[in-house]
């Protein structure tokens, strides 16, 4: 079987609709339940695809955690050492510590009150190359931004976070099992076709679209029967719900206590956690997820709609997601 | 009182699923709703404070005394019917996240797990829980580490903070069917891991203590004690613990072993003076004088004060041992006064107390004495300093101090000495990330010979240095 002919089967399997069938009690967070696969006649051969080498295109990269936040080595010109990978940030985001000596292309000086009053000042700079296991990435825009809270919190030193814009024309697999992030860039030519090697062995694979709006991957999801969209967000340690959200939906969420979180400008914010019962993540369902229960008002970007929830560490480290930008499609190996 | 809900809102299915009297926890249209029952018993309010997290709001003087002073200073409103109460709350926005690092900060709910990452890595005390004959034992001279059940692996190594992990793991030898291997290990914490096969990575077996070291890997932890505690008599009682200033008088925390004159604990404590107490059947064992006992761990340092030769009685007071102001009596020698007492590397501030009137060390450089009549400074004493600061320049100014979160920000307390070229000063940093700034004739400066500057609150920046 050539191996054209074979990605293209397994691309096949993978859009395949599935069925789910609810299993027995399931008590564990994020358990989910039982997938079966309708078209059971289409076996997967046993595949002979080469690992994804490394070179200028393709990398597997190790990563510790700092608390929930994954670590990643990285290399912004001359300066080597920690970074957090932020699905939820748009861009590069450079800890102005560390990165002060720089010309500054942009500015937003406008001081955006926050809820305690104090303004955040981001600088834009192009750092001449950016390295990231074996990718580089030449003249490419970061903003500027102070991390010291964040490495006060997590008491390491941070050069940075890696936003969605880097990984723009790739595809990005983030392993828990094995703590190894895979990075390949995507040709233009292989923009139809290439797939993981691992999506093409792997025996459970659920697949779904997702968007990127102002550089953030949203993927639909249903609790209650209600239609919501939730970022994916790898630097969010909980997953989290909107309190605002109609009774419909909150009637699936069990409280299970009152907690304070730390809002800009060290101010303590009530919020609840809880226990979400169901959750239909594309074609996928989960029970009794953990979340935090707050009020989402201020998430809102740009004039586009505002999120209804996050799906963060608690979630994403239970399975290995495979994000192809170029295709908009989302993979969850399970 | 403003009306919350619509009525009868939770009276439908929640008070039937879970019985008329059973407080309810509920959020809905962005308010968090308790419901309680004027009948709720203490009991019952207890578990659910506990249990929900509601302990501090003042929920028990709404129930006992119909008070709500206290939830609305706390901003939660209350209405009542004749049965019950609503008490609730709208939650707010965590504010808009413009940096990502605050939402990362925002949503990350605090864990038992991350304590020593927040801790600097300091570890004050620690006791061991080792299954019934299993674990490592510690010798008079080393460690003995052993393995059970693996006598199919091929190779066997030990490897933890001791040995930087992998890169100097001790290879393991085979006794009988187990692996074993000896290490000369001081008083602390370790934490350790074994390799089987060069591959596979495991905790102890016999070791029922386990850490995540904040990175997402789980060791096993051996402390090597250097306290053993032991209180004769009391065989009568169902149990012992220790309570004491390092676990902040925790009482259920430390038991102590049962042995057939008394009691006994090993434990690992930091360097410095500890002051503990036995808590026998959950009661203090009380003492007539001293009201506790004192564990001594390290070198004292001795505290003289010359002169005061009329004085009646003269007090330490400091933040080692939370400004208590009638613990540390100081003796009369023939210069004055003094006092031995043990303190573990670190950065203290002091005063002494005269006939009642706190004043500082005038032998501290860093001291300000006023004679205003308002409260004095604070003396600053280094134990075991460990890193030198420098300005390099400024030879015209009159004086400089050394500011940081090491001494709380206080300018006044740690003057730099003139050295040629320049000026220098000595303090104790623990692991983890520092800032300072120096003070030049009362003026706040950054450091101009470090690059690194983070943003503080007043847009002037501080510098940072990193210890390893």
């Amino acid at each position: 079987m050539g191996l054209l002919h074979l990605i293209r089967r397994v691309m096949i399997v993978g859009f395949f609709v599935f069925v789910y069938k609810q299993a027995g009690a399931i008590e564990e967070p994020g358990e989910r339940l039982t997938v079966y696969n309708t078209n059971l006649s289409i076996t997967i051969d046993a595949l002979k695809i080469k690992g994804a080498a490394s070179n200028a295109n393709s990398c597997i990269i190790p990563f510790t955690l700092a608390g929930k936040l994954i670590v990643v080595q990285g290399r912004a010109d001359t300066v080597q050492g920690n970074f957090i990978l932020d699905t939820g940030a748009p861009d590069l985001v450079l800890n102005n510590t560390y990165f002060r000596n720089y010309i500054v292309s942009t500015s937003n000086t406008e001081q955006e009150a926050s809820i305690t009053g104090i303004g955040e000042q981001s600088k834009r700079i192009t750092v001449k190359q950016f390295q990231l296991g074996t990718l580089s990435y030449s003249k490419t825009y970061a903003d500027v931004l102070s991390l010291g809270h964040l490495e006060d919190a997590r008491g390491l030193k941070i050069l940075g976070l890696l936003g969605i814009s880097l990984f723009k024309d790739c595809e990005l697999m983030i392993d828990f099992e094995n703590r190894q992030i895979h990075l390949y860039r995507i040709s233009k030519k292989e923009k139809e076709t290439y797939i993981h090697p691992l999506l093409a062995t792997h025996p459970r694979v659920s697949v779904m679209p997702f968007e990127l709006r102002e550089n953030r991957i949203l993927v639909d999801t249903k609790i209650g029967n209600k239609e919501l969209q939730f970022v994916i967000d790898y630097a969010a340690e909980s997953n989290v719900i909107d309190s605002r959200l109609p009774e419909k939906v909150l009637d699936s969420v069990r409280v299970t206590g009152r907690v304070l979180l730390t809002g800009t400008g060290s101010k303590k914010i009530e919020a609840a956690t809880g226990d979400l019962s169901a959750i239909t993540i594309g074609p996928m369902q989960f029970k009794k997820l953990p979340v935090i229960i707050t009020n989402l008002e201020n998430t809102c970007f740009g004039t586009l709609n505002c999120i209804n929830g996050v799906l963060g560490h608690d979630f994403l480290s239970g399975y290995t997601l495979v994000f192809n930008f170029v295709t908009r499609k989302l993979y969850i190996l399970y | 009182m403003a009306a919350l809900i619509a009525p009868g809102l939770l009276e439908g299915s929640l008070y039937a699923q879970q019985g008329k009297d059973t407080p309810v926890i509920q959020v809905r249209n962005n308010i968090i709703l308790l419901s309680l029952s004027k009948s709720t018993s203490p009991e019952e309010l207890i578990a659910f404070t506990h249990r929900y997290n509601l302990k501090d709001i003042g929920l028990y003087q709404l129930i006992n005394r119909g008070k709500n002073d206290s939830l609305k200073q706390s901003g939660w409103e209350t209405i009542q019917s004749d049965s019950k109460y609503t008490v609730s709350k709208k939650l707010t926005s965590g504010g808009k996240f413009i940096n990502p690092s605050d939402k990362m900060i925002f949503y990350a709910i605090p864990t038992p797990d991350n304590w020593r990452v927040q801790g600097g890595n300091r570890v004050v005390y620690g006791m061991n829980d080792l299954k019934k004959d299993g674990g490592p034992v510690r010798h008079q001279d080393f460690v003995e580490f052993r393995l059970k059940g693996f006598s199919r692996a091929q190779r066997v190594r030990l490897a933890g903070n001791f040995s930087n992990w992998q890169h100097g793991a001790f290879p393991m030898e085979r006794d009988g069917d187990d692996w074993v291997v000896r290490v000369s290990l001081k008083p602390g914490a370790w934490y350790y891991k074994y390799i089987l096969n060069e591959s596979d990575w495991i905790t102890d077996p016999e070791n029922n203590l386990e850490e995540s070291d904040g990175r997402g890997n789980i060791n096993s932890v051996f402390y090597v004690t250097n306290k053993s505690i032991k209180l004769k008599g009391y065989t009568n009682a169902d149990e012992v613990f220790i309570s004491g200033t390092f676990n902040n008088w925790v009482k259920d925390q430390l038991p102590m072993r049962r042995r057939k004159d008394g009691w006994e604990l090993d434990l690992f404590l930091e360097p410095g003076t500890h002051r503990y107490q036995y808590i026998i059947n959950g009661k203090a064992l009380e003492f007539e004088k001293p009201p506790r006992e004192t564990a001594e761990i390290g070198a004292p340092h001795i505290f003289k004060l010359n002169g005061f030769k009329n004085a009646k009685s003269v007090i330490l007071t400091g933040n080692f041992n939370d400004w208590n102001p009638d613990q540390l009596w100081m003796k009369p020698t023939a210069e004055g006064w003094e006092l031995a007492y043990v303190l573990g590397p670190g950065n203290y501030l002091y005063n002494f107390i005269v006939d009642g009137k706190w004043i500082a060390d005038p032998k501290a450089t860093g001291s300000v004495n006023d004679n205003k009549g308002k409260s004095p400074q604070n003396s600053f004493l280094v134990v075991q300093p460990n890193h030198r600061f420098t300005l390099p320049g400024f030879s015209k100014a009159k004086n400089v101090f050394l500011a940081g979160d090491f001494n709380d920000w206080n300018p006044e307390v740690l003057p730099m000495k003139k050295i040629e070229g320049g000026w220098s000063a000595e303090v104790f940093l623990g692991r983890g990330k520092h800032k300072y700034k120096f003070i030049v004739d009362g003026k706040w400066i950054t450091d101009p010979s470090n690059e690194l500057v983070e943003d503080n609150e007043f847009n002037s920046g501080n510098s940072i240095i990193w210890i390893e």
